[in-house]
């Protein structure tokens, strides 16, 4: 048996406490910018210049509003979907699982391409719209609501929905495989239907891993630019999306504000971590276990 | 009832694979127009399109498989040895420990890359592949560490023990006895990470600025002209390389656990 110390602990450890103060300065950098201390000969009027630039700007709450409806509703109807998913591929005869697979095509697209996919799907002219067309069930693509390039929301929320279910279902079936078949064989013999059996079986038992991919997805999709920036819709657009014109297109003196908002973003993202797994913890312990 | 089930897997998977096929409708037709549901005719602007553009994919591509493979190597590097603690180990704090290495997956990445582009600045190295290869390792680095832990916990110390017995340095059971074993697990995390990189747009466009190709920084521009044929068959591209490499990989696997007569 080797000697275990407490130095050889923190030299194996010691990459990654690196890669963390990494991390940790590229915070304090971006928190520090957002007081205006740029390293730049601009002059502020004072060091919350950019705080009290953002807090004046409707624009910008609603800009919040709106990441966080999108994130909300797009994380959610993942986390739903994928648990109804894996639980329908997990109920497959074992032989006939693995051909249920062509959700990976999503797992695989990169965020950009979803987002392209999403345009020729859901645009006016797109596939959507021929498809209702030939349907007889509208007269031009006018009649076609304009879901891209506007503020509605909702090629942004599906695009992580087609993005992220398949996430979702790698978790739930990596937990599903450790669930025991006989259990739900026994609930069915003593006459439980099979919306019973999914509530109060499958849902109890995937719990964990639905909160954990919520939160995940949530503040991934709160945050991120890749998707959102290739849908380009303007108003009120998502915060990435206003954090990249004050960043790159406003010029320097600006930068504080763009600064500012990722530091609200990373305070939010921590909070929201914080509160959310608090709430999940309580919550358990009112829950009798199985 | 088998024929009902089989049925409903084929629509799933028809269902998903929607999208792809519109893909390769409008990579093999320029003249696909509303409101009809299939082109009126097919064509070979896609591929033309690739044969006359092909030295600025095969660039973008080159340099995404570049950044992609040195960041799974970097990762790999960087969390072998904490995963090997991790998984074996308990110490005060592990689990807080755990929470905070696994952060910077979960934290939005503009938040923290913004910063770290300041200070890359200051040493010189924006604008380069080190910096890309830095940047992306530490938004992925977390799925690694998470499947390097879970192949750890999966040997054990047995083997690891056998060998320091017979008189094996810590170094040799490292590579010649548990590495070998981890090779699944380092897979299925090399996978992972090799797509976030291979993925990602905004922080290789923010880190590299420019002067870094990228197979997603020579699409962009792509995904919002006029010209779908071509985008539709880019963005195919970018569907099948991964796809391609997996396969590639798992097959070799498979090979050499064959010849070493595993399974």
């Amino acid at each position: 048996m080797e000697v275990k110390s407490g130095r050889s602990l923190f030299l194996n450890l010691l990459p990654l406490i690196l890669t963390l103060m990494l991390f940790a300065a590229g915070i304090f950098f971006t928190i520090l910018q957002s007081f205006c201390i740029t390293g730049l000969s601009y002059k502020y009027p004072s060091p919350f210049y950019a705080y009290q630039a953002l807090f004046g700007d409707g624009w910008f709450f609603k800009s919040w509003m709106f990441s966080m409806y999108t994130a909300f509703v797009s994380a959610a109807a993942a986390t739903a979907a994928g648990a109804v998913l894996s639980w329908w591929i997990w109920n497959l005869p074992a032989g006939i699982r693995p051909y249920a697979f062509m959700q990976r095509i999503f797992l695989v697209l990169p965020h950009i391409a979803v987002a392209y996919i999403i345009i020729i799907l859901l645009g006016r002219t797109g596939v959507i719209s021929s498809m209702l067309y030939q349907a007889g069930l509208i007269r031009d693509y006018k009649s076609f609501p304009a879901l891209v390039f506007t503020g509605s929301g909702i090629d942004v929320i599906t695009g992580y929905f087609l993005k992220e279910t398949p996430f979702v279902m790698v978790l739930v079936l990596g937990i599903l495989a450790k669930l025991d078949p006989r259990i739900i064989e026994t609930a069915e013999m003593l006459g439980a239907g099979k919306l019973t059996v999914f509530f109060r079986l499958g849902v109890p038992f995937i719990m964990p891993v639905l909160n954990t991919s919520f939160i995940i997805l949530f503040i991934y999709s709160f945050g991120a630019f890749d998707l959102p920036y290739v849908l380009g819709d303007s108003y009120p657009g998502m915060l990435a999306i206003r954090v990249y014109e004050y960043y790159f297109q406003r010029g320097l003196y600006y930068r504080p504000v763009a600064m500012a908002m990722l530091s609200l973003i990373f305070i939010f993202s921590i909070c929201f971590v914080a509160i959310y797994s608090r709430l999940v913890a309580k919550l358990d312990s009112d829950v009798r276990k199985i | 009832m088998k024929r009902r089930i089989l049925f409903s897997v084929v629509i799933y998977n028809l269902l998903f694979a929607l999208p792809a096929v519109v893909l390769l409708f409008y990579a093999f037709s320029s003249m696909w127009r509303y409101p009809d549901i299939i082109p009126r005719r097919f064509d070979m602007h896609g591929l033309s399109f690739i044969s006359g553009e092909f030295q600025g994919i095969a660039r973008g591509l080159g340099g995404s498989f570049l950044y992609s493979l040195c960041t799974v190597a970097l990762t790999f590097i960087m969390t072998v040895l904490p995963a090997s603690e991790f998984a074996r180990r308990s110490f005060p704090f592990k689990h807080l420990a755990e929470g905070l290495f696994l952060s910077p997956a979960l934290i939005p990445s503009m938040a923290f890359a913004a910063g770290i582009q300041f200070i890359f600045i200051k040493i010189g190295i924006s604008d380069s592949t080190t910096g890309v290869v830095l940047i992306l390792s530490l938004v992925s680095y977390p799925y690694m560490l998470r499947a390097l832990t879970a192949g750890f916990q999966a040997i054990g110390t047995g083997y690891r023990e056998c060998a320091l017995n017979l008189g094996s340095g810590r170094l040799t059971a490292l590579l010649r006895v548990e590495i070998p074993l981890l090779v699944p697990a380092i897979i299925s995390g090399a996978s992972v990470v090799f797509l976030v990189a291979f993925s990602e747009y905004f922080l290789v466009f923010l880190m590299g600025g420019g002067s870094v190709p990228s197979y997603s920084g020579y699409l962009f521009p792509f995904l919002n002209s006029s010209d779908r044929s071509a985008a539709s068959t880019l963005t195919l591209i970018f569907l099948i390389i991964p796809i391609l490499l997996f396969a590639l990989t798992d097959g070799l696997v498979l090979r050499s656990y064959r010849k070493k007569g595993l399974s």
